[in-house]
Formats: C-alpha cells, sequence, structure tokens
C-alpha cells in the first residue's frame, strides 16, 4: 500500500473555489464526470457524451426485505437524474435503467419508486423494474402484485401477475388492512356513497350499504369497521349477515375470530358460521392472552366468578375461579380463593399444590417453565416432565444470554445457584458467582478464590483457592489455574478436568509447545514437561524463549544461542555465539530472533544470514543486515564502505532481487514493506545518501521481476491490478498492470477521487482518467487515447460540492 | 411451625437490646444506602436495618412513610422507620398503601396489605391489625376509608380502627366525586352516594353522577335513558331528570341546561327555568356566563342578565392583574377583580368591564393585556400600530408607535438609571426607530428618530444615531446638538463631560447644561464606565460613573489622585499617589505602592493606609491584605475581622466564614463571631444537612451547625449514607483503628462490627 502522505503529494486535491473557467470536469465517478461553464453543468459517460444535465439523488437498491426490515445493497448504488427537466434513473455502471422521460421519479420508503409521466402514473422497484404498466392515474399498493388503480376518476384493482385489471374501475374509493397480517382477498369499496365489500375477483360480496371508518379494520370474515345509519353493526362476509343494535350490542371479534355480542344484557359468542357456540348468559367474555399473544382460551365471568371455555365454545372450567386468570399457551394459570393452579385443556389441575403465585418463566422459549412461589420464596415447574423445584430461592430466573443461556438461575441471599430446565440441579446456591465451562463442569466463585465444580457428582473438585481457572485452550481438556504468591504476583499452574493437579501452581509462565510438552519457567529455571510421562525435563540453559514454531524453542547459555527441539529433547542448531545489542551493551543476548515465516534472520561474527526451523542455513552468513518483510520475504543487505545496497530472498533463501538496489540506511521499514511489491531504490548520482528524495524509486513483483524500473520520485499502485501512476520531477506517466506506459503523452497530475472512499487505503485507476496537462485537462482513455473535450479546470463531481 | 414464625420477630428484638453493648462481629459491613446495609452475619448476606435492630434476607419494596416490605425467613413482612416489625414474616404477599403528602398532611394515610392463603388483612404503620387476612381483596377508597371485598361484593373499613363501616354489600365503591368523604356505591349496577361514615344518601338507582367541584352545592344526576337533572349536596332532587346536559354556572343560583341542542339558565333554588333555552351553548367565563347564538357570543352576569349583548365574535376575560382567565373561577380564587372583557366584532376590539359598561370602544383592530411585575398594560393596536392605555380606558400613549418599552427591554432602550423617571417615561418605537414618551404628560418628548436611547442619570439622556450623538434633558430638550462621533456623558443633574474631538489636540471638557466650559484637560481619560467600584452597592455597578461627594476622578495625566468639583476646580490629593472614585464621602486611598487604606472627602484617613490590597467579599465586606494577613473590612471603613487571619474565604450561599489561623481552618458566624475554633485541617459544610465534616490530624468527624461534635473527629475513615434523597449521612460507616462499625446521628455505635469493608464484588 501506498502511504497517505506519498499520495497526496502525488494526485492533485479536488479543489473548487476556482474561478469558473471555460469548461470544467470532474473526475469520472460510477461511469461519469460532470462537465460545467460558467452557465450550466452536465453530465457525460465513458464516451465523452452528453447523458443528464443533473442528479437528483442516490440511493442504494433493495437487496430483499425480512420482517418489515429492509436489507439496502452495500455493493450497488443507483441515481436518480434529470435531463432536459425530465427524470431517469442511472445505475452504478453509467447505464440508463429508466430513460429520462419522467415527469417526476422520486424514492416512496426506500423500496419503491414513484414514477409520474403525463398524468399518469406508476411504481418500480429500486432497481427500475417497473411494477406495473404506466396507464393509471393513481395506484395505490395493496401487496405483491396487486394494486388500486384509478381510471378515469373511478377505482379498481390491477393484478401485476396477471396483468389486467382483476377488478374494474367502477368504485369511488377502496380501503383495506394494510397492517393486518393475514391479507385479505377482498377490499373495502365505497359506491354510490355507501360502503360493501368486493371479492379480489370482482364480486361483490356485501352490498353496498353500509358507512366505514378505516378502525377497527379486518381481513377476516368478519367486517367490525362498518356502521348502518349509525348503528353499529358486524358484518359476516361469507354468510353476508349483519349482526346489529338492538338485539346485538357491545361487539367485537375476539380470540381467534369469534364475535362476542351482548344479548339481553349478557354476553354469548357466535362463530364465523354464524352459529351461537356460547349461550348469551355471562357478565363478560374476554381474551386472556392480551393483545401480543393468542391462544384457543376465552375467559368467562359470570357471578363474579370467572371461567375458561374455548371458541367453539367448550366449557373448559366452569365459572368458578378468581378474576385474574393468565393464559399461555394451552396451560391456565389460575386461583381458587387466591391460591394458585396451572390447569390444561380439560381443566384438570397439573399441580398436587396450590401456590400464592404462579407465572410463566420469561425467556423459556418453547419449554413450559413456570416460577412457583410459596409465601416469599420461588421455585419453578417444567410441565413437559412435571418436575417440581421446591420453592426455596430469593429469586429464579431463565439466563439469557452467555454461555450458560437457557439454564435456570436461582438465588438465595445473594449466591447463585443453577438448574437444568429440567429441574436437575446443576449448582446450589452457595456461590458468590460462577462460570460454566462444559455441560458437567463449571468454577465458581467464593470468598476465598475461584474452585471447579462438578455437576454430575454435585462436588467441588478444586476448592475455591485460586485467582482464576480457565481452559488452556478453547478446546483443551486441561485447565490453567492462577495462584498469587505471597508477593502479589501471579504464577500458573496446569489442572486436569478431573481436578488433578498436573502442574503446581509456581511457574511465571507457562506455554504449550506440542499436545504433550509444555514450557514451564520461572525465576530459579525452566522446564519441560510432558503429560504422558509427567515427568518434567530441566532445562540446563539461562536463557529460553519460544521460537513461535511448533516444538521449536531458542536457548541460551550465556555464551551461544541454539534452536532446542523440546519433542526431540536436543539442539538441532549449530551454536550461534550470543551479541550486544548495541555498542557498550555490558550484556549478552540471544543471536536468534523470533521466526517468521519459518525463518530466523540470525546474526553471526558481525554478519547476517538466516536459518529455518531446523537448524539449517538458508542464508549464508555473508549479510551485513537481513530482516523479514511483512510480505514474507527477505531484505538483505550488503555495506561497502558508504555504499548499502539491498536486494530480496525468499525464505528457502533463493534471491528474488539481486542487492543491486541503493539502500537508504535512514529511510522507513515502511518504505520496503507497504505493498505487495518489492521496492526498488536506486540513488540519483551525486546526492545525499541520508535525504529520501535522493532515491529513485520502482518496483519488482514477487518473484522479482522488474515491473517498474527505479527511475521516479513517487510510483502510486493503483488497487485491483489498475495499474500505476509514476511520477518524476516534471511528468507523471500513466502504466499499465504490466508496468507499460499507456501512452507517450507526459502529464503533470493525475486527478483521482479520493474522497469517493474516504476508508480505503488505495484507488483503483478506471477510464477515462482526468490528467493535467500543460494549463488544462484530458480525459485518458486505457487505449492511451483522449476523449475529445477540452478541459480548463477540475470541478466536484456532485452539483451541489461548494469546496 | 405459625406460632414459633410470629414470635421470633419480637425475641429478635429482645436480642439486640439485651446485647447491646457486646457487637455481633460480622463477616463484612458495607455503607448504608438508605434504610439499609449489606452485612455478612452468620456467614450469610443480610441487610442491617438503620435502626441496628433488624436483619432481613431481602427489600421487596420500600414505600411512603419509610415502610419497608422486606423477606425473611423465606416469608413476607413489614418493618416500619423506627425497624419495628409491624407485620411479622409469615405473609405470602405485603403491600404498602400510602400516601405521604406534605401540603395536606391530613390526607395521609398508610395501610400495609398483607396475604395469606390468598385473603387480604391489612395492619396500620405501628403494626396494629386493622383486619385479619379474611378479604379477596382490599383497596384504598380515601385517606379515610378503605374498601373490603368478601364474596365478590364490596363494604368499607375505617383506616384508623379498621372498623368494618360498611358491611360488604355493594357491587362497587368508589370515591365520589360530588362531595367531600362520599363514595359512590353500585347495586344491580345502579349507582347511588353513601357517606363515609356509613349514611346513604342517594340510594343507588341512578346511571352516574357528576360533580362539578368539591365546595359547590350542586351536581347532575343520570338517568338510564341518558337524561339528567340537578341534585344538592345533601342528596335532594332538586329538577327532574329531563336535561340533555347540565353545565355548573359561574354561581350556585344559576346552571345551564341544554335541551335538543337548546342552552338556557335553570335556577337551582326551584328548578326553574330563568332564561329560556334560546342559546346554543353556555360556558362559565370567569363571575360571568359565556353564551353563543351560533358564531356569535356575549356575556350574561351571574343573575343572568345580558350584559354583553350576543353579537360579538370573541371575548377574552382578564382580571385587574392582567391575567387570563379561562373557563370557571377556580376555588380558591387566585384573580384578582374586578374583571375585565376585551370583546371582538369582526375586525375590531373594544374594552368592557364585567358588568358590560364599555371603557373603550371599537376603534381598536385588537387590544391586548399585559402583566408585568405589579403593573398591567392594556395595549390597544390598530393594525400594526400600539399605544398603551389602562383599564380606565384612557390612552397613556397614543396608537401611533410599532412598539412601546414594557415588559421586555427593548433593544436600544436603557432606562436602568433613570431612577423614579422611570414610572412616568416609556421608550416607544417607530419604523424600527426610539424616542421617548411622556406618560404622566402625554407626550412625546423626544421623537422617535434614535438607534439607541440611554438614561445617565434621571435628569439627562444620551441619544444616538448610528454613530451620531447627542444630549437631551427629560423634557426633550437638546443639550448638545447631534455630532458624529460625538462624545458626551451627564456626570449630574446639569454637568457634562465631552470629548472634544474638534479641538487641537482633542480635549476632554466638563461644561454645564448652557455649554459654559467649567474644565479642560487633554489627557483626561474619561469613560462613564470604567471607574473603581469596590465601595459601591451592587446594584449601583452598571450605572454610569457620576459626581459623587461633590468630586468626579479626573484619570490622565499619569495622575491618580485628581478630581474636579462642580465648579470645575481641581482638586488634587496631594497627600496621596493614588484615590479611587468616591462614594458615600468615602474612596479608596494609597500612598505608596501597596499601601491602601480608605479615606473620606476630608482628606483624612478613615482606614490606615496599610493595606497590600483589597478585594470584595460579597456585596457587604472587602477582603483586607496585608502581607500573609487577612481581614474583612466593612465598606465604611470599620474593622468586622482583623488581620489575624491567614485565609478568609466565605462558604457559598451561606453567612459563614472559614477562616485560617496558624494552617488551621475555623468558622465564624455572619456576625464575625466564632463557630468553630481554628483547629481544623479541613472543613466542609452540607448546606442542607446543616452539618460541617472535619478533619484533624488525619481523623475525620461530624459539628453541628452551633460548632458541637456529633461525631468526634476520631476516625480513620468515614463513609456516608448513599441515599442522597433522604439528606442523611447516617448511619455512617466508620474504621477506627482495625475495626469498621456504624455511628448512627447521635453518634451512637450500632451493634455490628467487622474488621473487612464489604468488596464491590461481593
Amino acid at each position: 500500500m501506498m502511504s497517505k502522505k506519498t499520495m497526496t503529494g502525488l494526485l492533485g486535491l479536488l479543489l473548487a473555489g476556482h474561478t469558473l473557467l471555460a469548461q470544467q470536469g470532474s473526475v469520472f465517478t460510477n461511469g461519469f464526470a460532470r462537465i460545467a461553464t460558467k452557465e450550466k453543468s452536465w453530465y457525460i459517460n465513458t464516451a465523452g457524451e452528453k447523458v443528464f444535465d443533473k442528479i437528483e439523488s442516490s440511493f442504494p437498491p433493495v437487496d430483499s426485505i425480512s420482517n418489515e426490515h429492509i436489507f439496502s445493497s452495500n455493493t450497488h448504488s443507483m441515481m436518480i437524474v434529470r435531463n432536459n427537466g425530465k427524470y431517469g434513473l442511472v445505475d452504478d455502471r453509467g447505464k440508463w435503467v429508466l430513460k429520462p422521460e419522467y415527469d417526476k421519479l422520486e424514492l416512496q420508503n426506500n423500496i419503491y419508486l414513484n414514477l409520474y409521466k403525463q398524468g399518469k402514473m406508476t411504481y418500480a422497484d429500486t432497481w427500475g423494474k417497473l411494477l406495473l404498466p404506466l396507464q393509471f392515474e393513481k395506484v395505490g399498493i395493496l401487496d405483491d402484485h396487486r394494486f388500486d388503480v384509478k381510471q378515469q376518476g373511478k377505482w379498481g384493482i390491477y393484478d401485476a401477475t396477471q396483468g389486467k385489471l382483476v377488478i374494474p374501475a367502477i368504485y369511488d374509493e377502496f380501503d383495506y388492512c394494510g397492517g393486518c397480517g393475514l391479507k385479505s382477498d377482498y377490499v373495502y369499496a365505497k359506491k354510490g356513497g355507501k360502503w360493501g365489500i368486493v371479492s379480489s375477483s370482482g364480486e361483490v360480496l356485501i352490498p353496498f350499504a353500509f358507512e366505514h371508518k378505516h378502525s377497527m379494520m379486518r381481513s377476516d370474515e368478519w367486517v367490525c369497521s362498518f356502521t348502518q345509519q349509525g348503528k353499529e353493526v358486524v358484518v359476516n362476509i361469507p354468510l353476508k349477515k349483519v349482526y346489529a343494535a338492538p338485539t346485538y350490542s357491545q361487539m367485537e371479534v375476539i380470540g381467534e375470530g369469534v364475535l362476542k355480542a351482548k344479548k339481553n344484557g349478557r354476553f354469548g359468542l357466535i362463530n364465523v358460521k354464524g352459529e351461537q357456540v356460547l349461550d348469551f348468559i355471562y357478565d363478560n367474555i374476554e381474551d386472556p392472552y392480551g393483545s401480543y399473544a393468542s391462544g384457543p382460551y376465552l375467559t368467562v365471568t359470570k357471578g363474579g366468578k370467572t371461567g375458561i371455555v374455548t371458541a367453539s365454545g367448550k366449557v373448559v372450567v366452569a365459572p368458578s375461579l378468581d378474576e385474574d386468570v393468565i393464559c399461555s399457551d394451552d396451560y391456565i394459570i389460575a386461583a381458587h380463593d387466591g391460591m394458585y393452579n396451572i390447569y390444561d385443556s380439560t381443566g384438570k389441575p397439573l399441580l398436587q399444590q396450590n401456590y400464592n403465585g404462579i407465572e410463566l418463566m420469561s425467556s423459556s422459549g418453547n419449554i413450559p417453565l413456570f416460577a412457583l412461589k410459596r409465601q416469599a420464596l420461588y421455585g419453578f415447574v417444567n410441565l413437559s416432565n412435571g418436575k417440581v423445584v421446591t420453592p426455596a430461592f430469593h429469586e429464579v430466573g431463565m439466563v439469557t444470554y452467555g454461555k450458560d443461556k437457557g439454564l435456570v438461575q436461582v438465588s438465595y441471599q445473594g449466591q447463585s445457584g443453577l438448574y437444568k430446565p429440567d429441574g436437575t440441579l446443576l449448582l446450589p446456591p452457595k456461590y458468590r458467582g460462577y462460570q460454566l465451562l462444559s455441560d458437567t463442569l463449571l468454577t465458581f466463585n467464593t470468598a476465598t478464590g475461584t474452585g471447579l465444580f462438578n455437576t454430575r457428582a454435585q462436588q467441588e473438585i478444586i476448592p475455591a483457592k485460586f485467582k482464576y481457572i480457565d481452559p488452556l485452550a478453547p478446546d483443551s481438556t486441561l485447565l490453567s489455574v492462577t495462584a498469587v504468591t505471597a508477593a502479589g504476583e501471579d504464577v500458573f499452574g496446569l489442572y486436569s478436568l478431573t481436578g488433578k493437579e498436573l502442574i503446581p501452581p509456581v511457574y511465571t509462565s507457562l506455554l504449550p509447545m506440542n499436545k504433550d510438552q509444555y514450557l514451564v519457567m520461572k525465576d530459579n529455571g525452566n522446564a519441560v514437561y510432558s503429560l504422558s510421562t509427567g515427568k518434567m525435563t530441566p532445562l540446563p540453559y539461562s536463557s529460553v524463549a519460544p521460537a513461535h514454531v511448533p516444538d521449536l524453542l531458542i536457548v541460551s547459555d550465556g555464551k551461544n544461542s541454539f534452536l532446542w527441539n523440546v519433542a526431540k529433547g536436543k539442539v538441532v542448531s549449530k551454536p550461534y555465539p550470543m551479541v550486544k545489542r548495541y555498542e557498550g551493551d555490558t550484556t549478552l543476548s540471544p543471536s536468534i530472533p523470533e521466526f517468521a515465516f519459518g525463518v530466523a534472520p540470525v546474526q553471526q561474527n558481525g554478519k547476517m544470514g538466516a536459518i529455518n526451523s531446523r537448524g539449517e542455513e538458508v542464508l549464508p552468513f555473508i549479510y551485513d543486515g537481513a530482516s523479514m518483510l511483512k510480505q514474507g520475504v527477505i531484505l538483505l543487505i550488503r555495506k561497502s564502505g558508504e555504499n548499502w545496497k539491498y536486494g530480496y530472498a525468499d525464505t528457502t533463501g533463493k534471491l528474488l532481487v539481486p542487492l543491486d538496489y541503493d539502500y537508504n540506511a535512514d529511510g522507513y521499514p515502511y518504505d520496503y514493506d507497504d505493498s505487495e511489491y518489492l521496492s526498488l531504490f536506486k540513488l540519483s548520482d551525486g546526492l545525499s545518501r541520508t535525504h529520501s528524495l535522493s532515491y529513485k524509486k520502482g518496483l519488482a513483483d514477487r518473484s522479482g521481476k522488474v515491473v517498474i524500473p527505479p527511475l521516479y520520485n513517487e510510483v502510486f499502485i493503483g488497487n485491483k491490478n489498475s495499474g500505476f501512476v509514476t511520477k518524476t520531477e516534471q511528468t507523471v506517466t500513466v502504466l499499465d498492470a504490466s508496468g507499460k506506459a499507456i501512452t507517450a503523452e507526459k502529464f503533470t497530475a493525475v486527478m483521482l477521487d479520493r474522497l469517493a472512499s474516504p476508508y480505503s487505503e488505495g484507488i483503483t485507476l478506471t477510464y477515462p482518467l482526468l490528467c493535467r496537462k500543460g494549463e488544462g485537462y484530458v480525459y485518458l482513455l486505457a487505449d492511451g487515447k483522449t476523449l475529445p473535450l477540452r478541459i480548463t479546470d477540475v470541478t466536484s463531481f456532485n452539483n451541489e460540492a461548494t469546496w | 411451625m405459625k406460632r414459633s414464625l410470629l414470635v421470633t420477630p419480637s425475641l429478635l428484638l429482645l436480642t439486640a437490646a439485651a446485647f447491646a453493648q457486646t457487637p455481633v462481629t460480622a463477616g463484612y459491613l458495607d455503607r448504608f444506602e438508605g434504610d439499609y446495609a449489606r452485612v455478612l452475619v452468620n456467614g450469610q448476606q443480610q441487610l442491617l436495618h438503620r435502626s441496628g435492630k433488624l436483619l432481613i434476607d431481602k427489600i421487596e419494596a420500600i414505600g411512603d412513610f419509610r415502610i419497608t416490605a422486606a423477606v425473611k425467613n423465606g416469608a413476607y413482612g413489614a418493618v416500619n422507620n423506627k425497624g419495628a416489625v409491624i407485620a411479622p414474616f409469615k405473609y405470602d404477599a405485603v403491600r404498602i398503601l400510602a400516601d405521604q403528602n406534605k401540603e395536606h398532611p391530613e390526607d395521609n394515610y398508610c395501610l400495609v396489605l398483607v396475604k395469606l392463603q390468598g385473603k387480604f388483612g391489612a395492619v396500620d404503620s405501628l403494626g396494629n391489625v386493622l383486619c385479619q387476612p379474611e378479604y379477596s381483596a382490599i383497596d384504598i377508597i380515601s385517606p379515610r376509608v378503605f374498601a373490603i371485598k368478601k364474596n365478590g361484593l364490596y363494604g368499607w373499613c375505617d383506616m384508623k380502627t379498621g372498623k368494618v363501616i360498611q358491611e360488604p354489600v355493594y357491587e362497587e365503591v368508589s370515591a365520589s366525586y360530588v362531595r367531600e368523604k362520599a363514595l359512590e356505591i353500585r347495586s344491580k349496577g345502579k349507582a347511588g352516594i353513601a357517606l363515609e361514615d356509613g349514611t346513604v344518601l342517594v340510594p343507588p338507582q341512578y346511571e352516574r353522577f357528576i360533580g362539578w367541584n368539591f365546595d359547590g352545592e350542586l351536581f347532575s344526576y343520570y338517568t338510564a335513558n341518558g337524561k339528567c337533572g340537578l341534585m344538592s349536596k345533601q342528596g335532594k332532587v332538586l329538577s327532574p331528570a329531563i336535561y340533555d346536559d347540565i353545565k355548573q354556572g359561574p354561581s350556585e343560583d344559576l346552571v345551564a341546561v341544554t335541551v335538543q341542542g337548546k342552552t338556557g339558565l335553570l335556577q337551582a333554588a326551584d328548578g326553574k327555568l330563568k332564561v329560556p333555552l334560546q342559546y346554543t351553548k353556555a360556558a362559565c367565563l370567569g363571575p360571568l356566563f359565556q353564551v353563543w347564538k351560533g358564531n356569535l357570543t356575549g356575556i350574561l352576569d351571574s343573575s343572568g342578565k345580558e350584559v354583553i349583548p350576543v353579537v360579538n365574535t370573541e371575548i377574552k376575560l382578564y382580571d385587574a392583574a392582567g391575567h387570563s382567565i379561562y373557563g370557571a373561577l377556580p376555588n380558591p380564587v387566585r384573580y384578582t377583580p374586578p374583571y375585565y372583557c376585551v370583546v371582538k366584532k369582526g375586525n375590531t376590539a373594544a374594552l368592557f368591564s364585567e358588568s358590560g359598561k364599555q371603557i373603550m370602544p371599537f376603534d381598536y383592530t385588537e387590544i391586548g393585556v399585559l402583566p408585568d411585575r405589579d403593573k398591567v398594560f392594556v395595549i390597544p393596536m390598530k393594525g400594526r400600530q400600539c399605544g398603551l392605555a389602562d383599564f380606565s380606558g384612557k390612552l397613556r400613549v397614543p396608537v401611533q408607535f410599532d412598539g412601546v418599552a414594557i415588559q421586555y427591554a427593548m433593544q436600544g432602550y436603557d432606562d436602568d438609571a433613570a431612577g423614579d423617571e422611570k414610572d412616568h417615561f416609556i421608550g416607544v418605537m417607530k419604523g424600527g426607530r426610539i424616542g421617548l414618551f411622556n406618560m404622566t404628560t402625554g407626550q412625546l418628548v423626544i421623537p422617535a428618530k434614535y438607534t439607541d436611547i440611554r438614561w445617565q442619570n434621571p435628569y439627562m439622556l444620551c441619544l444616538k444615531q448610528n454613530d451620531s450623538t447627542c444630549l437631551a434633558d427629560k423634557t426633550g430638550k437638546i443639550i448638545r446638538a447631534l455630532e458624529q462621533y460625538g462624545s458626551f456623558d451627564a456626570v449630574s443633574a446639569n454637568l457634562i463631560v465631552e470629548r472634544n474631538y474638534k479641538m487641537e489636540p482633542a480635549t476632554t471638557l466638563l461644561i454645564n447644561k448652557q455649554g459654559k466650559v467649567l474644565y479642560q484637560n487633554k489627557n483626561w481619560n474619561f469613560s462613564a464606565s470604567s471607574y473603581n467600584r469596590l465601595l459601591v452597592p451592587e446594584l449601583s455597578k452598571t450605572r454610569p460613573l457620576q459626581f459623587n461627594s461633590g468630586l468626579l476622578k479626573v484619570r490622565g495625566d499619569g495622575r491618580e489622585n485628581q478630581f474636579v468639583d462642580t465648579t470645575g476646580a481641581l482638586v488634587v490629593f496631594d497627600e496621596y499617589k493614588y484615590v479611587g472614585d468616591f462614594w458615600n464621602g468615602l474612596a479608596l486611598a494609597a500612598k505608596e505602592e501597596r499601601q491602601f487604606g480608605i479615606i473620606n472627602r476630608d482628606k483624612k484617613v478613615v482606614y490606615p493606609l496599610v493595606l497590600d490590597d483589597m478585594s470584595p467579599l460579597g456585596d457587604d465586606l472587602l477582603l483586607a491584605k496585608q502581607g500573609d494577613k487577612r481581614g474583612l473590612l466593612r465598606k465604611d471603613g470599620t474593622v468586622f475581622l482583623p488581620l489575624e487571619y491567614e485565609n478568609i474565604t466565605q462558604l457559598y450561599d451561606t453567612t459563614f466564614y472559614v477562616v485560617t489561623r496558624q494552617g488551621k481552618q475555623g468558622v465564624l458566624n455572619a456576625e464575625g463571631k466564632e463557630l468553630i475554633p481554628a483547629a481544623y485541617d479541613e472543613i466542609r459544610y452540607y448546606k442542607t444537612l446543616q452539618l460541617f465534616e472535619v478533619a484533624k490530624d488525619g481523623k475525620k468527624g461530624w459539628l453541628a451547625i452551633d460548632g458541637k461534635a456529633i461525631i468526634a473527629p476520631v476516625y480513620d475513615d468515614m463513609e456516608q449514607n448513599q441515599d442522597w434523597d433522604s439528606n442523611s449521612l447516617f448511619p455512617l460507616l466508620v474504621k477506627q483503628g482495625e475495626w469498621y462499625f456504624y455511628l448512627d446521628e447521635q453518634g451512637k455505635e450500632l451493634p455490628y462490627r467487622s474488621k473487612k469493608r464489604k468488596g464491590y464484588d461481593e
């Protein structure tokens, strides 16, 4: 990657505030560029042709809609544009989706486009696809494919799948329940000043004889929004029957679609078939599920007592219960004289004892879990297995997040315990806190520390004496334990899941080397512990460090450093004498650094080479500098007097770029590793070695092949293999991906729209490319030609931009 | 089992009392958060009540009067603010129904509901059983009675004694809003009214009642067929139920009744129509009836007489203080009679008295009424022009101006320095320019042609027209003509300081109204806004500089001790190097650098010139500094506190002074008397609690406002109660040596201690 700093120097800034010169041009964005003169501006396509005048707005098209949530495209955008006063739509590849021939084109609710033309309107989706032909005066959206449309002043219904009017345009007005979950196959229609119901095939289901208000709207067999001469009515559509005052009053469709009504002062129920399913003998009938749930039961009250009935009129419990009844799916929580039980669909109590409170446990999902209360204590019951956990806790609740999600947490006097929803005890409520490790293991906290608990055996298998107990790795069968020494220092040990101590917690560091062996370290010595043998093998070295290669340690004995293979239990490299880190250093440090890409550059006798993890020399010790770069290649430096030459080798030791290039000892590391290419620098004759501007830059690819010879002050690398821009003091050259100049023309700057993606580090070179040439600008094409446009200055892409 | 549970709380109280001397050693103690603190006792985390008498397991709720519904031994009980168990821990539920109404303590009540085996009972805040758990529901009706429900029917009980006043026989009982201490009772679906004492006032035979206000004598009752009639507070039917609607009138004598959309007035006493059904609508408007016939409106007085005919389009009512009145008068009446009506007829407006006397003619397009502190302005308007009048109808300012400077200051008009003249003069605006109107004489004394008018004293005004300035007296007479960049400042009733730029060099002059130059000095740097205000009281600090004590300081010439008197004679205070501006005959003075004191007009020393510096402390005192000593002077130069302290600060928003002597802090009161001797390292005052927190030698304590120690400063650490609402610091969690324990507001220890404070994760 090119640093931002470099880019600024190379690219012209997109500034405004210029006085308008003859003709300004913007960089190309999504296939268009804006051309502006003092009087007007317009947009051109990549062929240089004028395509439209103005961008009205841009928006992301909709990929999908789910549960009312709109998922807009992250990768595409559409633009509403205006040309000669007419509106059209273009996509982000510069293609016309809707030609500019509309009087108005606007985005509605981010999901539709409203299109107007010559007194007609229609809708399109956000990709520009028309949902119905442009032939109606007004259009409303009923559902995915049906539209209420106005034709010659009257309304009908157009079905887009059939491509025709399914209800002729002969009505004054339509209404329908947009918010109903179930879509109706009829509409409310007005004709001759009165409302009725018309089926989606155009058949009049209910004649036009009612007044209507858009409230209590339904989409099923019942109509509750009508009145007749001001009187309350409910209409049953299939039966074409009208229930009306004074016979019926206080009518309401409740539960799963039955009509509750009052007749002779009492309430009863009538079903969709018009059958009286419940006699008119009750003081009231209600839906016990509330507004946001539903279920099979209704409650009836009579003489101050409550009963339960089904929508078909079956009496589950005769009115004998207390007033407050709560139903959850098929279960009924109700009380006799203030004492609660749960009743099933036959009216049978499911609990052997009554409780002074019962409620559905929240977040219990599909499991019928109910909290039970006796005096101030809570327990719970799982009705799928009938298991009752007797009330003994100050709180019970379903855990809703974390590893123990779905378990039941109980607490008593501030201490927590845990149950499975099936009623199995996992952890008694004796602990300050806990953390689930597996189905059977959890760590717990007490005032003395952290321990390990086996839920199956119901046993503390590691007492609460550690600061932390954590799995060694996510899938490990071993536990790292942390203890604190008297001096307050953390020390580490290893335990098995059965609670057995494998490595005592006395080590300042504990690192797995492979599946069996662990490097343990403490102040007075380091060792390797084998799980399989239980043997601790001391390492006779003063300094030990992980090499970041499996099995491999870098060890030093005070004089030399070696590679130590833990599995083999032996040294696998030559000795490399330890080194001073800087002039005047009084201590010796290991000469082998950490490995990267399987290789480590190593110092020996004042020279640098490289070894691999087997201890083999991959680069001979003949270099004055060697350093692993982020790309996974090794930068090699050789010094000869004041001359520093550098090249690159791969991790096998193969020289990719010979040491022919000039190294800037005062430069920055990112000069060499900030792109996938290999940077090539050559010092200009006679210039200072320490000044970065003295170096000419080029690039080689990863195989070492020179793509751009080192002739330039700066090289800009286009993203996605889109080519290069090079710069010398005077000129800028545009090159293709192979490094070949696109044209022999020389420019002084290339304008790139960095603001198009402010968070991206790089820019893809796209053509036409706005290049500065002399006092003016040209649009350069990929074939080296230019668009026949004379541009005198740069302007912004958007019309409104002021800077 | 039940028996033992019942006696447990009392046993526990005994235990706590008997062994108060030997504290319980707890696993840990936490600071108090309100009435409770978390403590670990016998290995169990419990909550200790602030009384120190009681441990509970869990707080269910804390209600008014700080009654706690609490959990202990797995059951619910209730605890009062003294820590006494008022409902033993044996219940299935406890609910606190209480209201603590500070403004109406007579409406306070506290009912603690207890539930056992599905049945409700009640106890009071002292633990007296009001009723046993035998009811299916209990509910508050009023501060005096509560409802009981049995077998689906309701009765009620006395709140204080629990005595059943009415056995449960009604389908519903609820508070009635037709009169005080009444209940609405329902039987067979019909409503009646009973008094709280059980007397049935109206047997249940009506659909509903609508009360108008508690103090009124009347209300309406409705029958099943939707008609209504009038009833008295004693339950007497005053009119048959033949009306569609009845509305309260401004007095008890008349009410508005409606039949088929026509409204008339009914005499309450005999139920007869006093005003026939001739209006489309009638409503209370303060002490009057506003009536309508279609879109036209008028006013009837409380006897039903049409005092403003029904020919107007809009009527607004104001009281004598200028407040708008909508609807009926509140009880008690918050308004100031008499009342006035602004009446609009189409685009014209007039002012009427409440008796219908026309005060201002229909000559205006609008009449506004604006109260402004103790004054009311009546603002007649014609189109966009306004004037000023009063409720007598007299025009004080003719309707000629775009604006008058009332209520909110008019930008560009400043009468801050006008003194009593403010009552006579008002700024007026026309076409964006300001003038001055004398409301007493009815004359426009300064035409509205200035951009800025500022009174400089009660005699003269500085007028500006953009960058030109002139000076006028309050009769409008121009004293100094308009001059570009002119600089004029009135410095007394008839003296003016003028910077004359036409003179060469520019010179500052003292002149009289007649223009006679009394004194001149080219080096005089006069500015009316920059002068020494140390002796000036707060209210006068923003006023322009004036002659005071017959002198005006002449700044300039590199001298700080010269003044002119009102004759223009130079008065030099040679004895002093610096003399500040005079106020009440006194001025700040210095002989040498950093040797300040106070002198009088006769050049005599009032406070010796020995101070390094002086600065204001509050509005009345000056902080005097000499070396590292501080003292306080009054503005008359007398000593309030001698120069004996290292530091003196005033406690914010109090009249206490914190003084430091020999590195130790103490507190003096407003009179300078010592409240707390200067013996503490740090003193902080808690104003709402009226307590001082003090620290001494690393130990902390608390002192009362009289300086007496509540908690002697002997504790290493101290944590206040975290409940900021209750405004109490106590009980404090303190540490002394290795022990933590609690201290209450008397400084007494609670009977628990521990060597550990509860950690945050425990």
